[in-house]
């Protein structure tokens, strides 16, 4: 049996509600349950992974948004896309984490096609 | 294999970017093979009003007007297919001349359907 397969779209920034970290423990455990995960960050989320993240009382979400993607190489696999206008539009193109890729709608096309399901979390 | 997918704006245009850029967002699933509808619910429904005009004031000063969400759902209209649902376009006191060309309306009953048909439903 193939793998499961689920594209997590996110539009919000992280840090002003919660909408970001529900959307972390939501991959984790999809993770933990063997499932291939696609992020498709979009609008504001595309902040989520700007790298030097330092907040004071919250818990670095780049790190741990990163920690997943990075250790998605091996399976489960954890792909993710930032929309390039939308990280055009804020300046943070160049200042993704490492395993973000740069990328488009048509992308999340193709994953919403390929994947069992597609969620937005906003 | 192609999806159903539906798009649920219940974000006004302007206020936040939600419905602006949820539209190229049905039209590049339309073009990755799926089929997609975008559906205007709640406040989104205003988004449907023709002879929609912006511009925060002189181009000078902001270099480029803000695009309209009027434009942005004509220029895919082949494309995607655009429905509202009827309750709260009544709620909101649009009229039915007032609607931008080949955006139909939709019933509660219809858009309960249209959701258990689809495979996906993203809410914005």
């Amino acid at each position: 049996m193939t793998e499961k397969q689920l594209t997590i779209v996110s539009i919000n920034g992280p840090y002003r509600d919660e909408g970001v970290f529900t959307m972390i423990r939501l991959a984790h455990a999809a993770k933990e349950k063997g499932i291939t995960l696609n992020f498709f960050n979009y609008l504001d989320a595309t902040v989520i992974a700007h790298r030097d993240q330092a907040p004071k009382e919250f818990p670095p979400i780049e790190t741990i948004f990163g920690n997943i993607v990075k250790k998605g190489l091996k399976k489960p696999k954890a792909d993710a896309i930032a929309c390039i206008k939308c990280t055009d539009a804020r300046g943070v193109t160049k200042y993704q984490t490492e395993g973000v890729i740069i990328g488009g709608l048509y992308d999340l096309g193709e994953w919403t096609a390929e994947s069992d399901k597609t969620i937005l979390i906003g | 294999m192609g999806k159903k997918v539906n798009i649920i704006i219940t974000q006004p245009p302007y206020g936040k970017e939600d419905a602006y850029s949820a539209i190229p967002m049905a039209a590049s699933q339309v073009a990755a093979g799926n089929e997609a509808s975008l559906i205007f619910v709640s406040g989104g429904v205003h988004s449907i009003v023709s002879g929609q005009k912006t511009g925060y004031g002189d181009l000078a000063v902001w270099f480029k007007d803000v695009p309209t969400v009027e434009g942005e759902i004509i220029k895919n209209i082949e494309l995607v297919s655009f429905f509202a649902l009827d309750r709260d376009i009544a709620k909101r006191g649009i009229n039915d001349n007032e609607i931008i060309d080949r955006i139909k309306k939709i019933s509660l009953e219809e858009l309960t359907d249209k959701i258990l048909e689809a495979d996906v439903n993203l809410v914005f």
